[in-house]
């Protein structure tokens, strides 16, 4: 081996193979439309496979209703005042609640099929049509505390990571503590007095002010002034954990190799945090989104309730204390699919983050 | 006369941990001049990698510069402010590492590590900078199409990924490119390859090289002159000609004598021999010379003093018993 190397002779064979392999995966991948079209099976599949899931959770769903001490005649009954033994059966009979458990559970299956979330005895009214007036209250609001908590989680753990344990990292971590550690109603009341009763500047609860605005404009400022605390209150919780979750990915990712190409290549110091750190420390904080859609929605129902936000929280809450199974179940339901939703939409924005991560 | 392009004079860096201090380059001195190839060689743990990267300013946040000076183009790099060391970095320096598999970004195409490469130094428009991520493809030979600038580095091979690193470093084309064991991740055809291209750019944009490594061979064939380290400090500085056989350092000669030997050259040496034991540990430096303890011509002398760099046939060692027996000791063994 003690020729001079041959700069000239190249590309030589090998080279050349790697090329060909590269050439060959061509007919494969790029251009938009595979991609569109591999996408498109994704959802495909994914659809299918959840509903099974949902099946399961129709079926637990009803088993634990069921196995609550009780039943909506007793509380039909109860609210007009007691009845006779004969009557409390006659109803039973009447709601088809007289039958053995396991044909209740087929009936239940089969109307699911059919999109027939029931009747609502508490409301007189279709579940379905309860939920739909509902769901939108609630979309928006998680929706926005989700964006929040997104937004100050991973600014504040970006910030922090900039300087571990300087004086910014340690005041972000114990602030982000502190709210963790508090419970979001506790949270939410203090937020009232502080805002709604002492301040005067935000109102306490509701969606819109009790005299109805009349423009469009008008509405939206009022909408927006009585979404702020609820969103925020839910954000904060949220925004803790991926703020610490950022933190930790953030400082993990930065002593990685290609970090520090990015800082051979010279580039500037906050390219490099955001472009090379950043966006792959992203990917973790995007893994807990997914998570905890699940715990958001828990999180909706409590801070619902406290600022009488008219969504499918305050709903389900409202179920429980009417007995209205048919209700609370269909809420449930609908939760499930939101979650099951969520966590679609997770692994495609992962493979938009991390082309590593096949669709397939 | 060629035109030295990069100096280090008594360089030392360390560690720290708390209050302890461990010296991991303890006094370096190496020049680089304008195209030609400096090969620093050394086993691990001698201070190689890291003093590579005091050259180009990363060193990690545990390790600093303590002392030496350190000048790239007649210009000190000490005690230049980081926003200035970064606009040198990448630019007029530049570094190739060891292991391609994770030295590029997973979420960003080979075209984005280019741009941003050229971006990083020179006021060019996106579409101008993506033409010219282009040509440095053709210059790596890797084809220089669009759909391999949109290309992700995990569907590269290794070789491919390492010309993709080289293509960032020379973006600039720096005076100087460091390459910290540029091959040893890759196999063996893959690294001739990558080791010729290195070299056909050197020749072309007349670029002096830093090549680290483990590899005598290697640097027989390529470098112009060589650095052995030992523990923090250059112990022989010599042209590559004097590899293998006019080495004089007892270190360098137990390294030539650790390579593994091709069937040619069995006939001289029938085994592969090892050097025993191990060098001392950062901080745990004696008063003498470092190399003593694990020294065949170890003398009373070389425990109670440490040897000064001195010239040496065409270089210079720093070793007692190489002084002792005066400039020609090369031709008595």
């Amino acid at each position: 081996m003690n020729a001079p190397l041959d700069a000239t002779a190249l590309p030589t064979a090998s080279v050349r193979t790697e090329l060909a392999l590269a050439t060959l995966e061509e007919s494969a991948a790029s251009s938009d439309r595979p991609m569109r079209r591999r996408v498109m099976w994704f959802l495909v599949r994914r659809i299918t496979q959840a509903i099974p899931i949902l099946i399961m959770v129709g079926v637990i769903n009803f088993t634990l209703l069921n196995l609550a001490p009780g039943d909506f005649a007793q509380v039909l009954v109860g609210n007009a005042g007691g009845a006779s033994a004969d009557y409390l059966d006659q109803l039973r009979q009447s709601f088809g609640l007289d039958q053995p458990l396991w044909i209740r559970l087929v009936n239940y299956l089969a109307r699911l099929a059919r999109f027939d979330l029931g009747y609502s005895y508490s409301a007189h009214a279709s579940v379905l049509a309860l939920i739909g007036q509902r769901v939108t209250a609630t979309l928006l609001l998680t929706g926005s505390a989700l964006a929040m908590a997104v937004v100050l989680g991973v600014c504040g753990g970006f910030l922090s990571s900039l300087r571990p344990g300087g004086g910014l990292d340690r005041l972000l971590s114990a602030v982000a503590v502190i709210i963790y550690a508090t419970p979001s109603f506790l949270l939410g009341l203090a937020l009232i007095i502080l805002f709604s009763v002492k301040l005067r500047w935000l109102p306490a609860g509701g969606l819109f002010d009790a005299i109805p605005p009349t423009t469009w404009s008008g509405a939206l400022a009022s909408l927006l002034a009585h979404l702020l605390l609820p969103a925020v209150t839910l954000a904060l919780f949220f925004a803790s954990i991926y703020l610490r979750v950022t933190r930790t990915a953030m400082l993990e990712v930065r002593g990685l190799d290609y970090v520090r190409t990015a800082r051979a290549a010279g580039l500037p110091p906050l390219r490099v945090a955001r472009r090379y750190v950043l966006r792959n420390a992203l990917l973790p904080v995007v893994t807990i989104i997914g998570l905890q859609a699940g715990t958001l929605l828990g999180g909706a129902i409590l801070v619902e309730v406290v600022f009488a936000w008219p969504g499918l929280g305050r709903l389900a809450f409202e179920a429980v204390f009417q007995r209205d199974y048919n209700l609370l179940s269909g809420v449930v339901l609908c939760g499930a699919v939101a979650v099951l939703a969520v966590n679609i939409l997770v692994d495609l924005l992962y493979s938009w983050l991390d082309p590593r991560i096949d669709l397939q | 006369m060629t035109a030295t392009v990069l100096s280090v004079r008594n360089l030392r860096v360390a560690f720290r941990h708390g209050s302890a201090r461990a010296e991991v380059v303890r006094g370096l001195d190496l020049e680089v001049l304008a195209g030609e190839t400096l090969a620093v060689v050394g086993e691990s743990g001698c201070g190689k990698s890291i003093s590579a990267l005091s050259l180009i300013g990363l060193l990690p946040e545990t390790a600093q510069i303590v002392a030496g000076r350190i000048e790239l183009l007649g210009r000190s790099l000490s005690g230049l402010p980081e926003r200035e060391v970064r606009a040198l970095r990448g630019d007029r320096i530049s570094m190739v590492f060891q292991d391609p598999s994770a030295a590029l970004n997973p979420t960003l195409t080979v075209g984005d590590h280019l741009i941003d490469a050229i971006l990083a130094h020179r006021a060019v428009g996106r579409a101008a900078a993506r033409a010219e991520a282009a040509t440095l493809l053709e210059q790596v030979r890797l084809p220089s199409s669009a759909r391999m600038l949109d290309e992700y580095p995990h569907r590269l091979s290794g070789g491919m990924r390492q010309r993709v690193m080289i293509a960032m470093a020379i973006a600039n084309q720096p005076d100087v490119l460091i390459a910290d064991e540029p091959t040893t991740a890759l196999d063996a055809t893959v690294q001739h390859e990558i080791l010729a291209l290195l070299r056909d750019i050197q020749d072309r944009n007349r670029m002096a090289v830093v090549l680290i490594t483990h590899d005598l061979g290697l640097v027989a064939r390529w470098a112009d002159r060589v650095l052995v380290m030992y523990a923090g400090e250059g112990v022989e500085a010599r042209s590559a000609s004097a590899i293998p056989h006019s080495l004089l350092h007892p270190y360098s000669r137990a390294l030539v004598e650790a390579r593994p030997l091709r069937r040619a050259e069995r006939g001289r040496r029938q085994i592969l021999r090892e050097l025993a034991g191990a060098p001392p540990l950062p901080g745990e430096h004696g008063r003498g010379c470092s190399f003593a303890p694990r020294c065949p011509l170890v003398r009373e002398r070389c425990e109670r003093e440490s040897p000064q760099m001195l010239v040496a046939a065409d270089g210079h060692v720093a070793c007692h018993a190489v002084a002792e027996r005066g400039i020609n000791a090369e031709q008595a063994t």
